[in-house]
C-alpha cells in the first residue's frame, strides 16, 4: 500500500511532469531527447528529498531549479556535434516543401524550438519560464538564480531577438511565396 | 522600429509595472502606433511559444512515476543498513530531522526517542505559559488575599493542544499538527517573508465555522540565497505533515471554477462534448486531491472543512465517470445537484474566507 509521501508525490509529479518536460524539451532544442531523462531525474532527486519538508509552493520552483541545471550539463556536452547535426538536417531539408506546409502544426513547433535555441540560455530559460509556466519575474530570479533586474533584461532582450527573427523568417517565406 | 518605451510595454503585458506604471504604459499605448505592434509582436510571440504541446502520454509519465517510486525500496534498504552502521547518505543529511522523523513507518530507536522528548518538553512548555496566563489574570481580578488561588489546568480556557502544537483560544485551525510554523499562503505569496511565531493577530472569536477552519498561520521566513544542493536547507521548523493551507484554497478555487463551467455548459453548443470532456479531466485530477484533503481534514477534526470537501466528492466522481460522448440526460442530473445542494456558494464562501485571511 502507497504511504501518504508517495500520494501526496503521485499528485505532485502528475500535475508538474508534463509542463515540466515540455520546458525542458523547449531549453534543450536540439537535445530534446534527453529531456525525459532529465525529468526524471529531476523527480528523482525531489523524491528523495522529501516533497513534504518544502514549505508549500517552494518545491515546484526547486523542482524547476534542479531541471535547468541538469539541462545546463547537457548542454554543454557535445554542444559542437548538435550544432553540426542541426545544420546537416536543414541541409537535407526537402526543397520542394511550400512555405505553407512550414507551417503545420509539427513545422510550428520545430520552428519554435530553433528560434529559441538561437536565445543565450539564461534568455531563453527566463522566457519559457515567465510564458509557459507563468511564474513572476522573481520567481524565475530564484529558479534561474539571478536578480529580478537581470531577469526583467533577459525576458524583453529575448522577446526582441524573437520578434526580429520571426519577422525575417515571415518575410522571407512571403518573399518565395511571393 | 522601438520607442523607448517598448521595454515597458514588455512589463506590462507580463503584469510587472506598479499600477501607475501600468497606467501610464496603457496611456502611451494609445498614442504610440509602434508600441502597439510591439505588444501585438509580444503576444502572438506568447502563443506561439505556449502552443509548443504538452506531453500527453499517460502510460509513459506512468512508467516514469513507477520507476522513482519504486528507488525508494532500495534507497530504504540502503538506509537501514546505514543507520545500523552509523554511516549517514546525502540524502539522509539534506533532509530536515524532522522530515526524516516523520517519515512513517521507519523510525529508529534514538530518533522515537528524542521526538518523544521534544514532545514532552513542547508540552510542559505551553502549559507552563497557560498556567502563567490564567494565574496573572487571577491575580488582576481576584482580591488581594495573602495566599494566590490555584489555578488546575483543566479551569484555563486556553489554547487547546494537539500534538504539541497550541493555537488561540477559540479558533480552529487547519494545522492541527507538530510545528507552529506552518506556511499558510497561496503559491505566489509564499515568496513574501513574514514573521515567525504562533498564531494570527487577526483572527476573530466570533468567524463563522467554514472562515474558522480556513484561518491562516504566518508561513516562515524563507532563504533568500539558495545553492543547488542547499535549497532544501530549509527552515528546520517547518514540519513534514502539515495540513496545506495553499494548497486547500487553490482546490476550493478549483473546484469552484469546475463546477462553474459545468453548470454553464450548453448541450446544444458545438464543443459541448470537447468541454465536457475537459471538465471531466479536470474533476479527476481534483477528485484524487479531494480524498487527500478530506481525508487530513477528518484526521486533523476540521469538521467544516471535511463537510464542504465530503459534499463536493460525490460530484467530482460523477463528472469523472461522465461517458466519452455525453448528452444533455448526462450532465442535466449532475448540475441539478449542484444548484440544490448550492455548491458553488458554498465554494465561494471558502475562497473569500481563505483569501481574507490571507
Amino acid at each position: 500500500m502507497a504511504s501518504r509521501d508517495d500520494e501526496e508525490f503521485a499528485m505532485f509529479f502528475r500535475e508538474f511532469y508534463p509542463s515540466l518536460r515540455r520546458f525542458l524539451e523547449c531549453l534543450l532544442g536540439e537535445r530534446k531527447g534527453v529531456a525525459e531523462d532529465v525529468a526524471q531525474e529531476s523527480f528523482m532527486r525531489l523524491y528523495h528529498a522529501g516533497l513534504s519538508s518544502f514549505p508549500d509552493g517552494e518545491a515546484r520552483f526547486w523542482l524547476f531549479r534542479v531541471a535547468r541545471n541538469c539541462a545546463l550539463n547537457e548542454l554543454g556536452k557535445g554542444q559542437t556535434r548538435h550544432r553540426l547535426l542541426g545544420k546537416v538536417i536543414d541541409a537535407l531539408r526537402p526543397a520542394s516543401r511550400t512555405p505553407e506546409q512550414d507551417f503545420e502544426m509539427s513545422e510550428r513547433r520545430e520552428i519554435v524550438l530553433q528560434m529559441l535555441e538561437s536565445l543565450p540560455e539564461q534568455q531563453r530559460a527566463a522566457l519559457l519560464l515567465r510564458e509557459q509556466e507563468g511564474m513572476s519575474y522573481r520567481e524565475i530570479a530564484r529558479v534561474i538564480g539571478v536578480s529580478e533586474s537581470k531577469v526583467k533584461v533577459d525576458v524583453f532582450r529575448a522577446r526582441t531577438a524573437l520578434r526580429e527573427k520571426w519577422g525575417r523568417m515571415e518575410k522571407s517565406f512571403a518573399g518565395t511565396a511571393g | 522600429m522601438n520607442c523607448d518605451w517598448t521595454e515597458k510595454i514588455s512589463l506590462l503585458i507580463d503584469g510587472e509595472l506598479a499600477r501607475e506604471e501600468a497606467r501610464r504604459a496603457e496611456a502611451h499605448l494609445t498614442a504610440c502606433a509602434a508600441c502597439r505592434v510591439a505588444q501585438e509582436d509580444f503576444l502572438l510571440l506568447r502563443q506561439r511559444i505556449t502552443s509548443y504541446p504538452l506531453m500527453t502520454d499517460r502510460a509513459l509519465s506512468q512508467q516514469v512515476l513507477e520507476s522513482i517510486l519504486a528507488s525508494k525500496a532500495g534507497a530504504r534498504l540502503r538506509r537501514g543498513v546505514e543507520a545500523d552502521t552509523g554511516a549517514n547518505t546525502p540524502a539522509a543529511d539534506r533532509r530536515g530531522w524532522l522530515a526524516d522523523a516523520f517519515r512513517v513507518p521507519h523510525f529508529t530507536p534514538v530518533t522515537a526517542t528524542v521526538l518523544a522528548a521534544a514532545l514532552v518538553v513542547a508540552c510542559g512548555f505551553l502549559f507552563y505559559l497557560n498556567s502563567r496566563q490564567a494565574v496573572q489574570t487571577a491575580a488582576t481580578n481576584a482580591p488581594r488575599v495573602d495566599v494566590l488561588p490555584i489555578v488546575k489546568p483543566q479551569e484555563i480556557p486556553g489554547p487547546q493542544l494537539d500534538g504539541g502544537n497550541g493555537h488561540i483560544e477559540g479558533t480552529a485551525s487547519l494545522h492541527q499538527s507538530a510545528s507552529a510554523n506552518d506556511p499558510a499562503v497561496p503559491r505566489k505569496a509564499t515568496l513574501a517573508r513574514g514573521p515567525r511565531g504562533m498564531g494570527n493577530p487577526k483572527r476573530r472569536d466570533n468567524s463563522s465555522s467554514i472562515e474558522k477552519a480556513l484561518v491562516p498561520r504566518p508561513h516562515p521566513e524563507l532563504p533568500s540565497a539558495v545553492e543547488d544542493e542547499t535549497f532544501a536547507a530549509l527552515d528546520p521548523d517547518v514540519e513534514a505533515t502539515r495540513e496545506p493551507q495553499g494548497q486547500t484554497a487553490r482546490h476550493v478555487e478549483q473546484a469552484q471554477l469546475l463546477l462553474r463551467s459545468f453548470r454553464n455548459a450548453r448541450p446544444a453548443s458545438r464543443g459541448f462534448a470537447a468541454d465536457i470532456a475537459g471538465e471531466r479531466e479536470r474533476s479527476q485530477k481534483l477528485l484524487y486531491r479531494n480524498i487527500l484533503l478530506r481525508r487530513e481534514a477528518a484526521r486533523a477534526g476540521n469538521a467544516p472543512l471535511e463537510d464542504v470537501l465530503t459534499s463536493l466528492e460525490p460530484i467530482l466522481i460523477d463528472i469523472a465517470n461522465l461517458p466519452d460522448q455525453p448528452v444533455r440526460d448526462d450532465v442535466r442530473p449532475i448540475t441539478e445537484r449542484i444548484q440544490k445542494k448550492h455548491l458553488v456558494a458554498m465554494l465561494q464562501i471558502n475562497q473569500a474566507a481563505a483569501a481574507r485571511s490571507f
